[in-house]
């Protein structure tokens, strides 16, 4: 039944990307990128559990820990970009206008 | 024997080719920076037309030698290759005949008495080197032409000759009208070169080579239809260059040039350079008499009409332009007629003393400050004594009084296109043929010219100054040219007249027999020569009576004949004619060019490459925005499309 | 019966990060995502990766949407004006990520080979020493590189959010300005 957690991650990336698409505020991007992880990591697993093998285990792990410093390094961007527009928007910052 | 002294005579030609073009550049580029150094460019350029002049004297005798021995005897110089391009093989070879030595004497040696006159015309003027150095690039360009031994050579000399006369004319450019005029002169010019350039394509495709020996030898093998098509075309050529209808409305505004320019261009050398390439080329207008009867017509009517109009022009040098405009016309009678030598002979004289009558005139309107009206002269003889002697010996070669070169050149003209104008007697008009009718016409001419020049003589040195100021004669520098151009005016004809003949002899035909005293013996030329004589001493005498006895008669005429008085003083009014139907044309085409083509066409291309640029770029910048969200967008939709491709 | 369940879980999971993509309130977003990462977990575990459950729970649910739930308590007043997009950008942003699903659903095998169903597939546990294993001795290269990542994001974090006064030139009127600044701020 591998196809239907593929499904399901699929659609959970789908998701995010509507999200990242959809919404103007930086903090609920950052929630929508984490969900795309989440996707892939439940793909990774799924494969994992078919081909009976740990390299997708290990590939979570790794993942997991990108994902915590990526939410980290976001995190104090979006902090300095609050303290220097005093905004959450994605579109706050405009100085690199063409 | 000439192979013996063929190395001498390669250098020596060149040398006397190029002194004149090295006096040019030093006096251009080396005399012009100092005041102080201005006196030196004119006696430069007159030694180095002198050294010329010698080295020419010392080729001709050269010849002379050669010519003892054989008839046909020509020096040579090789200069090398200058075109050799698959069939094209054309060099600088210059070649000394008959032809060209007389010629070559004739350009320097009157360039030489121009070039001392002019020291003295221009001491005031502050453009001295430049009038020096293009004067010297004349004098060479008219060498290179008189000396080519291949058409296009001499084409470059035209063009040369052309080019100066253009920088000539308009010296004193700060005035609009002298520029104006020298551009005339360049674009009629240019006309006739047209006609040139086709001629001279026609000869080289017709016979793959443009040097005058060859085309000699090639002449009698070509299609007569071919020969007259090259011969009518390269005559354009000289209509355009020798000033004869309907190309001659640039001569009389050439006058606006200063007076050493009309001498030496517009009286004894440039325009004559028309009649040399005729003369030149002379084994092929043989074989196209329907050509050579048309140049005796050209010939014949732009003398009359060009007599007439000197009759009433009040600027002395007008009547000199026009009366110079009819002398060309009469030599051009002569080619017509076949008799080339003749033309040559009055070439020579009428250099002689047309040269002298505008140094003269040059010396009267220098005396009177710049006066050109004649109106405004009167009774010079007695305040320049020198000049009017040479201006009365100079008129009366003109009208061809007894004993004087004139004289001789003249009649021995009309006597060949009466009796021997065979070429031209296939065309009849009633019981005439055309011969005798071109003969009366000219003769009727030069009782014109009898007339205008005598009158010119009148109102300038007889009867009471009718200007202001002080007059006095010109310095030596000034009046000994005249006085030796005077002088070969008159004795010229009588001492080397044979000698001239005798070197001519390969363009005179051989049944023509033209030495004075050989001709003598024949009554109908006596009869011929008594007329021509009469017409001469009875035209000055009319002119003397009509002018100066009887002022009020003929001013009485002139109220009676207002309109032809009026037609004649404006020149037929062909200047307006031309403009009319030629000029505003050709301005309103040039301008409906350049609105339609140049300002909308052209320019709408290259500022609408850069409008469409500008908008196509402010289009392409809204890409690049800073919005976070856009970019998202791209590169989602990017994203999308590759996975597309990668998983269908 | 276990198909059900993961139906069942599986609409949960997706309406969870419906919720959090719908939701017009920031906190609630980050709640909805944090039920979400709950229930990934359980799938999981039905998946057999119990190690790779728990430590779903302990690092997102617990590490990554604290940090998320304390910035957003810490920026709460940006976002009374929040502008959300227009109906143009949402509709757009729907089609593209339903072309997206449909591109992506292409690449899942659907009804190929035999896998195990869910009752079978819950019996099949990865244990700490296979992954151990795997980790220390076939990836122990991808294992350094993350350690030395997070000592590179720890120390970048830290660097990023001083507040520093840099050493401003003579002259400029650049240090008035930073004064101005200041006060201005206050």
């Amino acid at each position: 039944m591998i196809s239907s957690y593929l499904l399901l991650a699929v659609s959970l990336f789908a998701i995010g990307v509507l999200g990242v698409l959809v919404r103007r505020n930086v903090l609920v991007v950052l929630m929508c990128l984490e969900l795309m992880l989440n996707g892939v990591n439940l793909a990774a697993v799924a494969f994992s559990q078919q081909l009976q093998n740990a390299d997708g285990q290990v590939l979570v792990m790794v993942s997991f820990a990108i994902a915590a410093a990526e939410v980290t390094v976001g995190l104090v961007i979006i902090v300095l970009l609050y303290k220097n527009f005093y905004a959450t928007a994605t579109d706050a910052a405009q100085n690199l206008n063409g | 024997m000439l192979e013996s002294l063929a190395m001498p005579v390669e250098k020596q030609i060149i040398a006397a080719l190029l002194l004149p073009l090295f006096s040019a550049v030093i006096s251009y580029f080396a005399f012009n920076s100092h005041k102080k150094l201005h006196v030196l460019s004119g006696w430069v350029a007159s030694a180095s037309v002198f050294g010329s002049f010698i080295l020419f004297l010392i080729l001709f005798y050269t010849l002379r030698l050669g010519l003892a021995q054989e008839v046909n005897a020509i020096l040579n110089s090789d200069l090398g290759s200058w075109i050799n391009v698959g069939l094209v093989q054309i060099d600088f070879m210059l070649r000394i005949d008959g032809l060209s030595a007389v010629m070559s004497l004739l350009v320097t040696g009157v360039g030489f008495l121009i070039h001392v006159y002019a020291n003295g015309y221009m001491a005031k003027d502050e453009n001295r080197p430049r009038f020096f150095a293009y004067l010297n690039l004349f004098i060479f360009a008219m060498l290179i032409l008189v000396l080519a031994d291949n058409l296009l050579l001499l084409f470059v000399g035209w063009e040369g000759v052309g080019l100066c006369s253009y920088l000539l004319i308009g010296f004193w450019h700060k005035d609009m009208n002298n520029a104006q005029a020298g551009q005339k002169a360049f674009v009629v010019n240019r006309i006739g070169d047209a006609g040139f350039i086709v001629g001279m394509i026609t000869l080289f495709l017709a016979t793959g080579t443009l040097s005058f020996s060859q085309l000699q030898s090639l002449a009698v093998s070509l299609s007569p239809e071919l020969v007259a098509l090259a011969a009518l075309c390269l005559f354009i050529g000289a209509i355009g260059k020798s000033a004869q209808l309907p190309l001659f409305v640039w001569l009389p505004d050439a006058m606006a040039g200063p007076t050493p320019v009309s001498a030496l261009i517009h009286a004894a050398t440039m325009v004559t350079a028309g009649i040399y390439l005729i003369c030149r080329l002379s084994f092929l207008y043989t074989l196209a008499p329907s050509v050579l009867a048309l140049i005796a017509i050209i010939g014949a009517l732009t003398a009359f009409f060009a007599a007439t109009i000197a009759l009433v022009q009040n600027d002395i040098k007008k009547v000199l332009a026009y009366s110079t405009i009819s002398q060309l016309g009469f030599m051009f009678m002569a080619l017509g007629a076949g008799a080339y030598s003749n033309a040559i002979y009055h070439v020579i004289t009428h250099a002689f003393f047309k040269a002298c009558l505008f140094m003269c005139a040059g010396s009267v309107i220098n005396a009177c400050h710049h006066e050109q009206d004649m109106r405004h002269y009167g009774g010079l003889w007695k305040k320049m004594p020198c000049t009017f002697a040479c201006y009365l010996v100079a008129v009366l070669a003109i009208a061809g009084v007894p004993w004087t070169s004139g004289f001789y050149s003249k009649d021995a003209l009309l006597w060949t296109v009466f009796s021997e104008g065979d070429i031209l007697s296939f065309l009849h008009l009633g019981d005439y043929s055309l011969a005798v009718l071109i003969y009366y016409l000219g003769l009727f001419t030069a009782l014109l010219t009898a007339i205008y020049m005598g009158r010119s003589l009148v109102m300038t040195f007889f009867g009471q100054y009718r200007g202001h100021g002080e007059v006095k004669e010109s310095s030596a520098v000034m009046v000994v040219p005249i006085a030796i151009l005077a002088s070969l005016s008159y004795f010229f004809a009588s001492r080397y007249g044979d000698i001239l003949m005798e070197l001519l002899y390969p363009w005179t035909r051989s049944d023509m027999q033209l030495s004075h005293h050989l001709l003598a013996e024949n009554p109908v030329f006596k009869e011929r020569e008594h007329l021509s004589m009469f017409v001469a001493l009875g035209g000055l005498a009319l002119a003397l009576t009509f002018f100066w006895y009887l002022p009020k008669v003929t001013q009485a005429v002139a109220k009676v004949f207002a309109w032809p008085h009026k037609l004649l003083s404006h020149k037929y009014y062909i200047d307006e004619i031309y403009n009319w139907v030629i000029v505003e044309p050709l301005r309103f085409v040039a301008g409906a060019l350049f609105k339609v083509i140049d300002r909308a066409l052209i320019e709408g291309l290259v500022n609408g490459s850069g409008a469409l640029v500008l908008v196509l770029s402010r289009r392409a910048r809204v890409l690049q925005s800073s919005m976070l969200s856009s970019n998202v967008l791209t590169m989602s939709t990017a994203l999308i499309l590759f996975l597309f491709w990668l998983l269908w | 019966m276990g198909s059900l369940v993961f139906y069942i879980l599986a609409f949960l999971t997706v309406l969870s990060a419906g919720a959090v993509v719908c939701l017009p309130k920031v906190i609630h977003s980050a709640i909805a995502l944090i039920i979400c990462f709950c229930l990934l977990a359980i799938h999981y575990l039905f998946l057999g990766s119990e190690f790779i459950a728990a430590l779903q729970i302990l690092i997102y649910a617990g590490a990554i949407m604290v940090l998320l739930v304390v910035s957003i308590v810490l920026m709460g007043s940006a976002f009374e004006n929040q502008q959300e997009a227009g109906l143009l950008a949402k509709v757009i942003g729907v089609i593209l990520a339903s072309a997206l699903l449909f591109v992506l659903s292409l690449a899942v095998p659907v009804g190929k080979g035999q896998f195990l169903n869910f009752e079978e597939q819950a019996t099949i546990l990865f244990s700490v020493v296979d992954i151990g294993q795997a980790l220390f001795e076939k990836y122990f290269l991808a294992f350094e590189l993350v350690g030395v990542l997070l000592l590179l994001v720890t120390v970048g974090a830290v660097m990023l959010l001083q507040e520093k006064k840099l050493p401003l030139p003579e002259g400029s009127g650049l240090r008035a300005k930073r004064q101005e600044h200041a006060k201005e701020a206050k």
